[in-house]
C-alpha cells in the first residue's frame, strides 16, 4: 500500500508522547461528550481532533446524527387514534369491571 | 343554572360514556408517546391499552385537583419503561457491521464530508424524516432504547442505566456504539442532501 505524505505524517504523529491514534479517539467521544474526561485526556483528545481531519468530520457526523434524530422525533405529528384500540381499550375495561364485581 | 359535571368527575361516578371521551380526547396522544418510546405500534398499544385500564380501576384514587393527563402519561411512561426493561435485559444485539473502521495503524476509515448539511437542511427535503425514524426503529430494541431515553428524552446517562435496571458502564457502551450505528445507517441521507 502507497500512503500518501499526509498519510505517513499522520502515522508518525500518532506515536509520539501524549498521542493518540483514530481507534483510541473513539474510545474517549463518550466520555467526552458526557464532560467526563479527566484534564490530560481531555488535552490529549482535543489535540488528535485538531490534528485530523477523518476524527473531526466523524465527531461533527456523530452529533449532527444525534441533534437530526432528536429533531425528527420531536417533528412527528400525532396520528389517529386507531378505532380497533379504541374497541379494545373498551372491552378490556368491560372485562376489568366484571371481573371486578 | 347547574355546574355541568367535569370529565373526571363523571369518571368517578361511572358514566359510561365518560371513559370512552377519554380514550378519544388523550389516546392518540398517548399512542404517539408510546410509539416514540418503544418504537414498535403493537407493543405501543399494549402499553396504552393498560393505561386506560389501570386509569378505570384507580380512578377513585385520583386527586381531582391535578391534570389527569399528567397522572395517564406517568402511568403510560411506567407501562413502557417495564416493557423496555425485559426486552432489553432479553436483547443480545450485535452491531459491529456498523460500527466505524480502522486500518492497521489505528487511522480512521471514513467518506470525507465536503461540508455536513445542518438538522435543518437535511430534514426539510421530502422523506428524510421518514428515513430518520426508520433508522432509529432499526435499531434492535435494547440499543434503540437507550438512545431514546438518552439522546431523544434527554436523560442523563445515569438515569437511563437506572430507568432500565443496567449498569452504568453497560450503558455507556451501548449508547455510543447505537449513535455510531445510527450515524452510519444515515450517511446516506446526509450524502445524498449534500451531493444534491
Amino acid at each position: 500500500m502507497v500512503l500518501s505524505n499526509k498519510q505517513q505524517i499522520k502515522r508518525w504523529l500518532h506515536k509520539l508522547p501524549l498521542m493518540i491514534d483514530c481507534e483510541e479517539f473513539e474510545g474517549f467521544i463518550l466520555q467526552y461528550l458526557e464532560d467526563e474526561l479527566p484534564p490530560l485526556k481531555r488535552f490529549v483528545f482535543e489535540t488528535h481532533m485538531k490534528m485530523c481531519r477523518d476524527c473531526r468530520d466523524y465527531l461533527a457526523a456523530y452529533q449532527r446524527t444525534i441533534e437530526t434524530a432528536r429533531t425528527a422525533v420531536d417533528q412527528q405529528e400525532l396520528p389517529e387514534i386507531p378505532e380497533d384500540l379504541v374497541t379494545a381499550i373498551l372491552e378490556a375495561q368491560k372485562a376489568s369491571g366484571e371481573k371486578d364485581l | 343554572m347547574t355546574n355541568q359535571p367535569t370529565l373526571v368527575e363523571r369518571l368517578v361516578s361511572h358514566d359510561p360514556r365518560a371513559f370512552e371521551e377519554l380514550i378519544r380526547l388523550y389516546g392518540a396522544r398517548l399512542l404517539l408517546k408510546a410509539e416514540q418510546m418503544l418504537g414498535c405500534r403493537d407493543e405501543a398499544k399494549d402499553c396504552v391499552q393498560e393505561c386506560y385500564i389501570q386509569v378505570h380501576k384507580n380512578i377513585n384514587n385520583f386527586r381531582q385537583e391535578a391534570e389527569i393527563y399528567s397522572w395517564m402519561y406517568r402511568i403510560l411512561v411506567n407501562a413502557c419503561l417495564k416493557k423496555m426493561r425485559s426486552r432489553t435485559a432479553a436483547s443480545m444485539e450485535s452491531l459491529d457491521e456498523l460500527q466505524p473502521t480502522f486500518d492497521e495503524d489505528g487511522c480512521r476509515i471514513e467518506p470525507l464530508w465536503q461540508s455536513l448539511p445542518t438538522t435543518e437542511e437535511i430534514l426539510e427535503q421530502n422523506g428524510t424524516r421518514e428515513q430518520v425514524l426508520s433508522a432509529i426503529q432499526s435499531l434492535p430494541h435494547g440499543s434503540r432504547d437507550i438512545l431514546y431515553l438518552r439522546d431523544i428524552e434527554g436523560h442523563s446517562t445515569a438515569e437511563v442505566a437506572e430507568m432500565l435496571s443496567l449498569s452504568l458502564s453497560a450503558t455507556k457502551v451501548r449508547l455510543h456504539r447505537a449513535r455510531a450505528a445510527l450515524k452510519k445507517i444515515l450517511e446516506p441521507v446526509f450524502i445524498e442532501r449534500r451531493v444534491s
